[in-house]
């Protein structure tokens, strides 16, 4: 059977020579360039274009814009599909496949349907009730798979997205008349102002008949002129940035509005725009923020007004003006304010029937409604629409008289008319969303009922319908009126998009969710896609009625970015795939280029080993851990932090930081230290090293260079301003090399520096500055690997030579390149604690076993006081020490909880590594009352196992330290 | 085996070591071969002095927040009120450092070779400030970020330091650990300056 054309035969904005052929359902559609999705299948007359989310009701177009609720299809095909469009904001192009989703086998005929015959047992908040048994986990993924929207494609997103920062004096939000003038208006005082709008057109509402409703035969030509004429003189000023097709989705602190701007409707590998994106986001920073962001009509509630053919009356305005298409031939229209006359009007002169004009009042006064009966329209005062007659499109309306005060209808007084379409207009709710984003406030105003701003921000101004003004509506314009008095509330739709009836706010505040808050989490209303545009007021106002409020009283929920649905890759932006992690590189790039693969370590690429040809991992870090213990490693330690902290106040200021005494320690010397936070915490830990009382190089962990050097500068900043001190972080000036094993001085000899090596001049946590091929280089001597180590710093630019220079004197040692994974190994068998790894943010000194330095220092430091507190003194702490597993190759997994006699945890695993050196698995952990348990066993629980391991010191390997001094 | 200090080193990270250099008719961005950068701590007059003797030019440095003193023989750049970034030809460099060492060891200022921490690019043409905009949050306009001002600020949350040469071109510092990083985004981010030609 053929389908009726919908379209009118002259009018519109639309482009009737350039004719674009689209798909929907798999079927074949053509429309017009200046169509949307939803207006050309409206003019093809394609009445159901989805299924609603809960309950697979057949449902049409509600809207014509952004708020549209009802209308979501899928665009695109495979990876190039993107789900949730509402077809109102999907620009027509050629080519267009689109497809209803949450239905199957069609939207005209969904199997799923069938649970609509369960509705009376299934109310609003049942599996909250329902579920609860064994586990919802039981349930969840049914559920989640008859409920639900588009399906997303499982691969990477194809598209490119693209950001850009942007700053103007005033930003106007909103290319309504109202936005326009104010755009002009500050722009012709000099200020750079930025305009935009999500529309493909500017103009709002001006583009379909009149900013105001009054729809004269003369206001469309008087609109459009008046928009040429602004447009025009807002083009020619240099100052003004007009965007089209850019959507403001958030509006954050200090006028910081995102918005998104889209550069392609395209769904398909053939994407052209100017960017080679899809879509950009915009950044904005406005010194002033002009919101003319307009209203959204709201719909009449009645039962099934979910039918397909029950539309807003500005969508049949905005069809009928801007794409000339019809929603149908026979209309009724259904109000309970002025506004609606305008659309009859239209319908009207279009030539089409406008059967009668329902409406709530019993007697308005207006002007337009005299207009309206003489244009021969039948207008019904003090009547409603009680209910909508279809299966799955409207066919009638069933009409009957209301009493005085709307809340009941008059007995006998009902009738039907027959009708294919019906416009509802339940009167206008200001777009206040970015408003009260900004901080806002609103307040419920009788005379437009509806929510308005209350008064300004100082730099945060709402104009035209945004901020309340209707003008030029005469006096009672407007009555309010929430439902229908129809007995079948629950098919009465208040939120489309989430499937919330009338009678699951009945049944929500019966069960006492009578805050407006609440009611939104108990029944969804306000959480679906259209995050309650065209639902969120009828809902309140109705949960007010049913718990004796007016709707000030309920007050609104909260309106949260983002505005409107944006995808994720915009948000990401160019950070993804490779760029999608900004990993740090070390100054030597000899280790890729030999093979070792680069893994991420607090925030560095760092070799993991070095493997030969065909050599497992595992045997190559066992190789390389060797080499440090028998010969000689190389290890590229370049992300060491280093801060070099120097003034008058230098060694005071240490001396606050660190838990150590920093006044003992001599120039040339090297000293472990840990830093605490003022809770007592261990924030970092690394050597410092006094050059002479005013001058210090303190060393970081990788992780920790950048934080500690902020917070360095906090304290000298804010809390210790009569500190003399400077601070440099010098971390990418110099490549770190670090030569460890028997043999380290024999390699480093070979660079021959002026420095004497012998282990009675230049001793254990010594250092000294010397120079290398006439640059300077900073000589430290101290180990993370337990073995002889020396620790080079030369100028980045020079760490590949020296890398290389001692590979080669160390060759005929035995030297060999040292991994993150063998020298983890190493650190684990000499019990050196990582920080991050081995503590945690409740881990203090005390808990790794530095009573005794603490107990020396005789100053104040940072943390000293939390300390002293009970708490963190008392020895039921989780303490570091060693486990030795019963079974030596069980190599127990970091996080593996300990368990004492009872099973009840007592610790986890914080390293773990098998031990070739010691041929045998061995572990950190962190044990309560781990000092007192020495020599216990205990379980450690791996996957539901129980192993058995001894509690044991936490060095493995040479307790004694004799390797170090060697 | 050279002993060179690397002078290109973005090149050294980037794939297949092709040249850091990236350009559209509207944007030309290339890695600048590193000279000296010198970082002065102390007070800005003593500095001066010790400066303008060592450069035979009388030299001032930037005391108003966020502004350079650039000349034809060096710039410097203002960190903070007691820290300067000095950049000079890696020849002037060594002069540079004795006048300063003189006065480092009469406690008046510290000088400290910050040469080979940054990897420096010019970003230059008359789409360069929309290009930094594109992972920048700085306004560049005119009236808030003219030629001679200068930033310590991020880019795709890179920490760099900018400064504005000109009208259309812009010297930025990064330390050469996320230089490779910062110059992957280049590229890609500057895919959308590229001319229809260029596509």
């Amino acid at each position: 059977m053929m389908s009726r054309s919908m379209r009118l035969k002259h009018g519109g904005r639309i482009a009737r020579d350039t004719t674009l052929s689209f798909t929907f359902d798999g079927r074949r559609y053509t429309g017009f360039a200046g169509d949307t999705l939803a207006s050309a299948l409206l003019a093809n007359d394609v009445a159901i274009i989805a299924r609603s989310f809960k309950w697979h009701r057949p449902r049409g177009v509600l809207a014509a814009g952004i708020e549209e609720p009802n209308a979501l299809v899928t665009v695109g095909e495979g990876v190039y599909g993107e789900v949730n469009l509402r077809a109102t904001e999907i620009s027509l192009y050629e080519g267009l496949s689109a497809r209803s989703q949450n239905c199957w086998p069609s939207a005209g005929f969904d199997m799923a349907a069938v649970i609509g015959f369960f509705k009376p047992l299934l109310p609003t908040a049942f599996y909250h009730k329902t579920f609860k048994w064994p586990s919802w986990r039981w349930y969840e993924k049914a559920i989640r798979n008859a409920a639900g929207l588009g399906r997303l494609a499982h691969s990477p997103d194809p598209d490119r997205y693209c950001t850009r920062f942007h700053h103007c004096d005033v930003l106007v939000v909103g290319a309504g008349e109202a936005g326009l003038r104010a755009a002009l208006s500050d722009a012709q005082s000099g200020a750079q102002v930025t305009l935009i709008d999500s529309d493909s057109d500017m103009g709002g509402s001006l583009l379909w008949g009149g900013g105001a409703w009054y729809g004269r035969e003369d206001e469309a030509h008087v609109s459009s002129r008046r928009l040429e004429d602004i447009l025009r003189q807002l083009r020619e000023m240099s100052n003004v940035r007009l965007m089209q097709r850019t959507l403001a989705l958030g509006c954050y602190e200090d006028n910081f509005v995102v918005a998104l701007e889209r550069l392609s409707d395209v769904h398909g590998p053939h994407l052209r725009t100017p960017a080679g994106c899809r879509q950009r986001l915009w950044k904005i920073r406005a010194a002033k923020l002009i919101l003319a962001t307009g209203a959204i009509e709201r719909p009449m509630v009645f039962t099934k007004n979910d039918l397909p053919g029950v539309m807003l009356c500005s969508a049949v305005r905005i069809y009928l003006n801007r794409h000339a298409a019809i929603g149908g031939k026979n209309v009724v229209i259904f109000t309970n304010n002025d506004s609606a006359y305008a659309t009859a009007l239209d319908l009207h002169r279009s030539g089409v029937r406008v059967a009668a004009v329902i409406d709530v009042r019993q007697a308005p006064m207006s002007e337009i409604v005299d207009e309206t009966r003489s244009a021969g329209i039948t207008v019904y005062t003090g009547h409603a629409v009680a209910r909508a007659h279809g299966r799955r499109k409207l066919s009638a309306v069933r009409i009957a008289r209301l009493k005085s005060g709307a809340k009941e209808f008059i007995a006998g007084t009902e009738f039907q008319v027959k009708c294919d379409l019906l416009a509802l207009s339940g009167g206008w709710n200001p777009t206040t969303q970015l408003f009260s984003q900004a901080g806002g406030t609103l307040r419920y105003t009788e005379e437009h009922a509806c929510f308005i701003p209350d008064g300004s921000l100082p730099s945060v101004h709402c104009v035209g319908a945004a901020n309340g003004d209707f003008s030029p509506a005469p006096a009672a314009w407007i009555q309010a009126f929430w439902r229908a008095p129809d007995a079948a509330t629950h098919k009465q739709w208040v939120d489309y998009s989430y499937d919330v009836t009338v009678a699951d706010i009945e049944l929500a505040a019966r069960e006492g969710f009578t805050s407006i808050e609440h009611l939104k989490r108990y029944t969804a209303v306000g959480m679906g896609v259209d995050q309650g545009k065209t639902g969120n007021v009828n809902a309140l106002a109705l949960l007010g009625q049913l718990t004796a409020r007016e709707p000030p009283q309920v007050g609104t929920t909260t309106a949260r970015p983002v505005f409107h649905p944006v995808r994720i890759g915009a948000v990401a932006g160019h950070r993804v795939n490779e760029l999608g992690q900004r990993y740090r590189r070390l100054p030597i790039t000899w280790h890729e280029n030999h093979g070792a693969p680069l893994e991420d370590h607090s925030g560095w690429l760092r070799p993991h080993c070095y493997p030969h040809a065909g050599e497992p991992l595992q045997d190559a870090v066992a190789r390389e851990a060797s080499a440090a213990r028998d010969c000689a490693a190389l290890f590229d330690s370049s992300s060491l932090g280093k801060i070099a902290v120097f003034g008058p106040d230098a060694t005071t200021f240490l001396n606050r930081l660190y838990i150590n005494d920093v006044t003992t320690l001599k120039p040339g010397r090297l000293r472990y230290g840990m830093m605490l936070n003022e809770n007592g915490i261990i924030k970092d830990d690394g050597v410092f090293g006094c050059i002479d009382a005013t001058n210090y190089w303190v060393y970081t962990s990788s992780a920790g260079a950048r934080d500690i050097h902020f917070w360095m500068q906090e304290w000298l900043q804010c809390e210790w301003r009569d500190l003399d001190v400077s601070l440099v972080p010098q971390t990418a000036q110099w490549a770190t090399v670090t030569v460890s094993g028997p043999k380290a001085r024999t390699v480093i000899a070979g660079l021959g520096l002026a420095v004497d090596l012998a282990a009675s001049s230049f001793r254990h946590m010594h250092f000294c500055a010397t120079q290398w091929q006439g640059q300077p280089m900073w000589l430290r001597r101290v180990s993370f690997t337990g073995e002889l180590s020396f620790e080079l710093d030369i100028a980045a630019d020079l760490g590949e030579s020296l890398w290389r220079r001692l590979m080669e004197l160390g060759d005929s040692h035995g030297i060999t390149p040292l991994g993150m994974e063998a020298l983890d190994v190493l650190r684990i068998e000499k019990g050196y604690l990582e920080v991050g790894v081995d503590t945690d943010g409740e881990t203090t000194p005390l808990d790794v076993g530095w009573r005794a330095a603490i107990d020396r220092k005789t100053h104040d430091f940072l943390g000293r006081r939390s300390l002293l507190r009970p708490a963190q003194q008392s020895s039921d702490r989780l303490q570091l020490i060693g486990l030795l597993p019963a079974d030596s190759d069980r190599l127990l997994p970091v996080g593996a909880h300990a368990l004492d006699e009872r099973a009840e945890p007592i610790g986890h695993v914080t390293s773990s590594c098998f031990s070739h050196r010691l041929n045998r698995s061995i572990a950190m952990a962190r044990i309560r009352s781990g000092y007192s348990r020495i020599d216990e066993m205990v379980n450690v629980d791996v996957d539901g196992e129980h192993h058995r391991a001894k509690i044991g010191p936490h060095v493995f390997y040479d307790p004694q330290g004799r390797r170090l001094h060697e | 085996m050279s002993d060179a200090p690397q002078l290109n080193r973005i090149s050294s990270f980037t794939r297949r070591g092709e040249s850091a250099c990236w350009s559209s008719t509207a944007l030309h961005i290339t890695e600048t071969e590193t000279g000296s950068k010198q970082l002065l701590v102390g007070n800005a007059d003593c500095l001066a002095v010790a400066l303008s003797a060592a450069l035979g030019v009388g030299f001032s440095l930037p005391v108003r927040p966020n502004t350079t003193q650039g000349g034809s023989v060096a710039a410097c750049i203002w960190l903070n009120p007691s820290q300067w970034l000095l950049l000079t030809s890696a020849a002037l460099a060594e002069k540079v450092r004795c006048a300063l060492a003189q006065l480092q060891s009469n406690g008046l200022g510290t000088v400290l070779d910050v040469s080979a921490r940054f990897c420096q690019m010019t970003i230059a043409g008359a789409s360069a400030s929309d290009f930094l905009s594109v992972g920048c949050s700085l306004d560049f306009r005119l009236r808030t970020f003219d030629a001679g001002h200068c930033a310590q600020t991020r880019i795709e949350q890179v920490p760099v330091i900018l400064y504005r040469r000109t009208l259309t071109e812009f010297e930025l510092l990064v330390e050469r650990p996320l230089a490779a990083y910062l110059w992957r985004w280049v590229q890609t981010a500057a895919e959308e300056f590229l001319t229809q030609e260029q596509r």
